[in-house]
């Protein structure tokens, strides 16, 4: 099978310049049309309607950027992507749960307790935001490391492995964000 | 996405919620989460001298589905040995609680969280011996 960096013609980066992705998207789009293909036998239109939605899905996976992560780690390193993942320290975890309580104490609180409390949590949301700008400049190294690794023929397992611990942490301090966001911001709620 | 009765029972009237003191040496603590989606679930076992779960709490923040399963979970492990307890799976939780492909995970989260407190009970419960038998 061929992979989406193949359908769009492009090297199996993870830094990709997504407006010239963008070009090559349109204009393979254009060309692979079924509808061109619809008085050339079924065989061929089914082909083309095949290759369009190759095309989409690629374009839809890397354009993004944890999406592009995810695939190559799913391209390169199946079973890690199968592994459980304990590699999300702890204390990490019992950071989520406290500030989940802190939360949850916002609606119980009386009246008087709550400007405390949002205060509290505007600080914590400040903290958890600088959390994430590190964790994206920290994901941004893994990128070049991964690409200059592929170039120079070397071993890139270690690499998707920290990227796929950093994008988890990220998940969980994402979660709490949007969390104090819809609990006592009035932000939206997340669905899930 | 329609969760099925029992899903939104036990989200609408979840059971044991609650919280025990980790340091009690009695009461044995699963910290778990999901990475995915950043849903974290902890659960709590209390053992009486007998070895059976005495009692379970727990606190989940998450979707339906983990909320559900987890307060199946602790309904279940009430009564049980901590071999039995150790025995639940995933499978099980799905089917009593009807849970879709997409929300299978999460009933993976609370098997995992009631071996990761069972083990959590366990180590407390021998290292004191250890230290016992080092300074003897």
């Amino acid at each position: 099978m061929i992979n989406y960096f193949q359908v769009l013609g492009i090297p199996k980066k993870l830094s990709i310049d997504t407006t010239g992705l963008e070009k090559i998207y349109h204009d393979l789009s254009k060309k692979n049309h079924p509808d061109f293909f619809l008085n050339q036998g079924e065989d061929k239109y089914l082909d083309a309607l095949e290759t369009s939605s190759q095309i989409n899905q690629g374009y839809k996976t890397l354009k993004d950027p944890l999406a592009r992560i995810n695939y190559i780690l799913a391209l390169d390193a199946p079973q890690l992507l199968a592994e459980k993942d304990n590699s999300v320290a702890p204390d990490l975890l019992m950071k989520v749960m406290e500030i989940q309580e802190t939360i949850e104490s916002y609606h119980d609180a009386e009246e008087k307790e709550k400007e405390a409390i949002v205060n509290e949590l505007a600080e914590i949301k400040e903290d958890l935001n600088e959390d994430v700008n590190n964790i994206l400049n920290d994901i941004n190294e893994m990128f070049k490391k991964y690409d200059e690794a592929v170039e120079k023929n070397e071993d890139t397992i270690e690499t998707l492995m920290k990227m796929k611990t950093l994008l988890h942490k990220r998940n969980y301090i994402n979660t709490l964000i949007h969390t104090i966001d819809a609990e006592v911001f009035g932000g939206e709620k997340i669905k899930h | 996405m329609a969760y099925s009765d029992k899903v939104v029972d036990h989200y609408s009237n979840p059971r044991n919620v609650g919280s025990f003191d980790k340091n009690d040496p009695s009461v044995g603590t699963g910290l778990v989460g999901a990475p995915e989606c950043g849903d974290v679930m902890k659960l709590q076992i209390k053992v009486n001298e007998q070895g059976i779960v005495e009692d379970a709490k727990f606190k989940t923040y998450g979707c339906g589905s983990a909320i559900a399963s987890s307060s199946l979970a602790t309904e279940w492990l009430k009564g049980k040995t901590l071999d039995e307890a150790y025995n639940i799976k995933n499978t099980e939780i799905v089917a009593e609680l009807n849970l879709p492909p997409v929300k299978i995970h999460c009933s993976v989260l609370a098997e995992d969280a009631i071996k990761m407190a069972i083990e959590d009970y366990k180590k407390k419960k021998d290292v004191p011996a250890e230290k016992e038998a080092v300074t003897a």
